[in-house]
């Protein structure tokens, strides 16, 4: 099965890690960018996505406030949090707000398959 | 600008501020954990400065805080330059509530330099640790120094600057924010990175967009 992804990421850099990291991974999936909150709500009006993988300090609109308007709209998919910000009150937060999982930048490989196996996403 | 000076593509930049973001990140951690509260993080800024747009960065960051108290931490390696940790005393006497120490530990100061100092290290520490790591480039870190306290925000320049103003032509600067709006503390940490540290972040950027 295919996995439909969205990264959400303002570094292009970190998109293109996490990308790697996919691919290394060998998850089969269909990988669509965004550049911050604003524009990952615009890509769910026209796509559906079975994960959404998104940082937290973002311009424009920040993961916290993604991650609100996915629970807003009953995003049916799962939410990850990736990001430097690695505050206990942060992944609380971010838990309360529907993330299914929370990955530590720098983004280990492991780490994101240990993820994806733990929520069921990949086995 | 020097005829020298070495340039960053966007791309480079982009690369160079995530680095940056991830050493806020675990930096903006310790903090959370010292005060036990929720620190806020802002999108670092990263660019390359010259002369007169320091006294003008320097300038207008002041104009955010009060009375400030200042730190100097020198770098050396392959990662070489200047951090500059900034508090205000308000946050500073908040911070040392927190942390159970006196609000006034010496005399005649309205601030605690014992927590200006762990404060700063704990921060800068981090931050340069991380930034290092990041460009697996070594770094090597002094003790930090206390160059102001109780500063009005207009000699900041100065303070900064003052002894070293005549020896660069462009640096790059990291600039790092942290707040945490439940105790109303706020600091910033500048990094200047040296002109001769360029090259090598530029080889090491490099590699990591590979």
């Amino acid at each position: 099965m295919t996995i439909s992804i969205l990264i959400v990421d303002d570094s292009n850099f970190s998109r293109h890690m996490l990308k790697k990291a996919i691919q290394a991974s060998n998850i089969a999936s269909h990988v669509t960018e965004a550049c911050n909150g604003l524009k990952a709500l615009d890509a769910c009006d026209t796509q559906n996505f079975d994960v959404i993988f998104l940082d937290l300090t973002m311009p424009e609109m920040s993961g916290y406030d993604l991650l609100d308007a996915l629970k807003q709209r009953n995003f049916a998919g799962k939410s990850f949090v990736v990001s430097a910000d690695v505050q206990e009150k942060a992944v609380e937060r971010c838990r309360n707000l529907g993330a299914a999982g929370f990955i530590r930048k720098p983004l280990k490989e492991s780490d994101l398959i240990q993820t994806l196996q733990g929520c069921g996403v990949i086995s | 600008m020097s005829k020298d000076k070495q340039c960053f593509s966007s791309e480079e930049f982009d690369v160079i501020r995530e680095i940056v973001n991830i050493s806020m990140g675990s930096a903006g951690s310790l903090l959370a954990e010292y005060i036990g509260a929720f620190v806020t993080l802002s999108v670092p800024n990263v660019r390359m400065i010259d002369q007169e747009a320091s006294s003008i960065t320097l300038n207008k960051l002041g104009v955010e805080y009060d009375a400030i108290n200042i730190t100097r931490q020198s770098f050396s390696g392959a990662l070489s330059g200047e951090a500059i940790f900034i508090i205000d005393n308000s946050s500073n006497q908040e911070m040392s509530s927190i942390l159970g120490y006196k609000a006034c530990e010496d005399n005649n100061k309205n601030i605690n330099t014992d927590v200006l100092l762990e404060i700063s290290q704990a921060i800068i520490g981090t931050c340069i640790r991380d930034i290092g790591q990041g460009f697996s480039l070594d770094v090597y870190l002094s003790q930090p120094t206390i160059i102001g306290t109780e500063q009005p925000p207009s000699k900041l320049y100065d303070l900064v600057f003052g002894q070293h103003n005549t020896n660069w032509h462009d640096l790059l600067l990291l600039d790092i924010y942290f707040s945490i709006e439940t105790n109303k503390i706020k600091c910033h940490a500048l990094i200047f990175i040296t002109e001769k540290s360029l090259q090598k972040i530029h080889a090491a950027v490099n590699q990591l967009m590979l």
